[in-house]
């Protein structure tokens, strides 16, 4: 079994990767499964861009493949944020029921049709040769007018998914997993790994 | 009555006289010995390697200490009827009752390595590992079998000890005490002090006291049939280790660090390994290469003095746990602990030095982990000249200055995650600097220490004061 380093220490996307690694002949190991500490500095300008520098500091590090996320929100009516500083938006700190209230207030009156936005999360993977690849997917949908749900967490309840009419907080696992943006780039991601597996 | 007691008291005088005198002439054959033997053993602080998740041999054996050999010591030709007589167990232990090494050592903690057949034209010499609480014993040119754990003997007091030690067990359940040549009691009975964790049905009962606690031998044979043994045995502590051989056996002497030197410190580069700390904006610096080098740099300069003994926790890429890092400051009783680290925050914008020291300060009279944390956030101030954060009191929660029973101190350079500190960090000119500035403070340290005098305080209050930083930002 080959070892992939996912550079995260969030368990629930671990189990994510884990199933969908499952039955491939990659073992996906967290750093700290790795006993590898690090804490990057990344200020990329763009998704994919942050996705690569964790996912590089990785492999540099342990020798080994290393993949990274970097995932937000995009809201096209202001401009693109909280986007790349999703996390830090009003600060590390602030609740995300600030966050989404800020958010709320400031696309009050705006129609629907302004109010697109999208999940982003960009996946990288670096190779111990220093080959990498990255790959995004997105989630559309549109802010909704106030927040609803409980089943998500961070921006979930004010993120409106026109193809279930519910906010990503009110759809069930099953449904979210459909969409996932997470799952789709890591679907990608898989790809690219086999892909270059084949070579070895 | 009282003449009994006149007569009792007479005895105890008399042997108090010979003990005395006895103790004078092992005293001055030791400061000799240590002269010969000091510059050797400076040089194995290099001894360390890379690991990942434990500690793994070096590939490169640094000798430092060559035995010495019996005819050496001085007081070989004396007649043996003058002195006292050795305790029992180094009867059992060394069988060599009328060694002039036996003499010098018998109230000494000493492993003693027995020599059997084919260990006539052996050479032995010693590596220390002090952050691992190691010890490499590598006995060359021997002509017979390779030498067994069982051959591995530990005296302390008047216990001795032979062969692998059990792995103690977590929790206390009665258990049968293993037989074999690797459970070897202790000819007396055990201390009336139990660890109160052990429960004296515990196998490994006998063997608290041991100083040995793993023992790991491996041997190669050399191209003229001769067979080179390597013993990695992991101790209780960390010594300062010597080597002594007679006809019969080699001993090696755990000596109290404090014994033999007068001033140590403990410098610790933080991070290593696969632990990076901090990486800088697109992966150019690794903190645990910063911290390392600048403790090198320190290195060259404590390098010049021969007044301070300082350990380093690591001088290669590997990381040592923080118990470890820590532990060896405690072990050798540490003047200082100085670890150096670069500090990272989210907030981009935060920059400058700080110094951290645990709230409990190890309140010493005269000089404590905040005094400590003072005087090298003043030298910082001084030599690289960033902006003042100030000494900061952790609450007990940063272990690797926690557990110190010493003054112990952490430095956080400057942030790698301003980029304005970054590239005065990258400057080899400012790593130099805050090289020249944590020896200052040591020195500054040591004369404080030396003084005795109570420091006044409120030099605080001044600093934080800098709004402007040396390097006009």
């Amino acid at each position: 079994m080959r070892k992939i380093i996912f550079a995260t220490g969030n368990e629930g996307k671990m189990r994510e990767i884990r199933e969908i690694f499952k039955g491939t002949p990659y073992e996906v190991l967290s750093m700290k499964e790795a006993g590898i500490s690090a804490d990057i500095v990344e200020d990329g300008t763009s998704f994919e861009e942050n996705a690569l520098i964790k996912a590089r500091a990785v492999a540099k590090l342990s020798g080994e493949i290393a993949m990274a996320d970097d995932s937000g929100l995009v809201v096209d009516f202001l401009g693109g944020a909280p986007g790349i500083y999703s996390a830090r938006f009003l600060g590390e700190d602030t609740s995300y029921e600030i966050k989404n209230q800020y958010i709320l207030d400031q696309l009050k009156g705006v129609l629907p049709s302004g109010r697109t936005a999208r999940f982003v999360c960009a996946i990288a993977v670096v190779f111990p040769d220093g080959e990498s690849g990255v790959r995004v997917a997105t989630v559309e949908g549109r802010i909704a007018d106030a927040p609803a749900g409980d089943n998500g967490f961070g921006y979930d309840p004010i993120f409106y998914v026109p193809e279930f009419g519910l906010t990503t907080a009110q759809l069930s696992m099953e449904q979210k997993n459909k969409i996932s943006h997470r799952a789709k780039a890591l679907e990608a991601v898989k790809r690219e790994v086999l892909c270059a597996g084949t070579d070895v | 009555m009282l003449r009994r007691a006149v007569q009792a008291s007479f005895v105890l005088l008399c042997l108090c006289i010979l003990f005395s005198a006895y103790i004078h002439r092992v005293m001055a054959a030791d400061a000799a010995f240590l002269k010969l033997i000091l510059p050797i053993l400076s040089v194995s602080e290099a001894g360390e390697w890379e690991d990942a998740a434990g500690p793994v041999p070096p590939d490169i054996a640094l000798p430092v200490a060559t035995p010495i050999p019996v005819e050496d010591l001085a007081q070989q030709d004396e007649p043996a009827s003058d002195l006292p007589p050795l305790p029992a167990v180094w009867k059992n232990v060394a069988g060599a009752e009328s060694s002039a090494v036996v003499r010098q050592l018998q109230d000494v903690r000493v492993i003693v390595l027995e020599k059997r057949e084919g260990y006539g034209g052996s050479t032995a010499f010693l590596e220390e590992l002090p952050t691992t609480r190691q010890l490499r014993v590598t006995v060359g040119g021997i002509m017979g079998d390779a030498l067994s754990d069982g051959q591995v003997k530990r005296i302390a007091g008047d216990a001795y000890y032979c062969g692998t030690p059990p792995t103690p067990t977590p929790t206390a359940t009665p258990s049968p005490i293993p037989t074999g040549k690797t459970q070897m009691a202790p000819t007396s009975p055990a201390s009336p002090t139990p660890v109160p964790t052990l429960s004296p049905s515990d196998p490994y009962y006998v063997w608290r006291n041991d100083v040995v606690k793993a023992i790991e031998t491996t041997a190669e044979m050399a191209e003229d049939g001769s067979m080179t043994q390597t013993l990695l045995l992991t101790l209780d502590k960390t010594y300062v280790y010597q080597l002594y051989e007679d006809e019969w056996n080699y001993y090696i002497a755990l000596i109290r660090p404090k014994d033999v030197y007068e001033k140590i410190i403990v410098v610790d580069a933080g991070h290593g390994g696969l632990d990076a700390g901090t990486i800088s904006q697109g992966g150019a610096y690794l903190e645990k290469n910063m911290n390392l080098d600048m403790v090198l740099r320190l290195k060259e300069l404590l390098d010049e003095q021969d007044q301070i003994k300082v350990y380093y926790t690591r001088t290669t890429d590997w990381k040592p746990s923080l118990r470890q890092r820590i532990n060896l400051a405690n072990d050798v009783e540490a003047d200082f602990f100085l670890s150096v680290h670069c500090n990272a925050n989210e907030t981009r914008a935060l920059h400058g030095t700080e110094v951290l020291y645990d709230s409990r300060q190890n309140a010493f009279s005269g000089m404590n982990s905040r005094r400590f944390a003072q005087i090298l956030l003043e030298e910082m101030d001084e030599h690289l000249g960033l902006y003042n954060r100030g000494i900061v009191a952790r609450e007990q929660n940063l272990t690797v200055i926690k557990y110190a029973e010493v003054p112990a101190a952490l430095v956080e350079v400057a942030f790698m995650s301003n980029a304005s500190d970054l590239e005065i960090l990258s400057r080899e000119e400012a790593r130099a600097q805050v090289a020249q500035g944590l020896f200052d403070a040591i020195m500054r340290g040591y004369e404080e220490l030396g003084s005795g005098a109570e420091q006044e305080e409120g030099t605080e209050e001044a600093m934080g004061q800098r709004k402007e930083d040396r390097w006009g930002r």
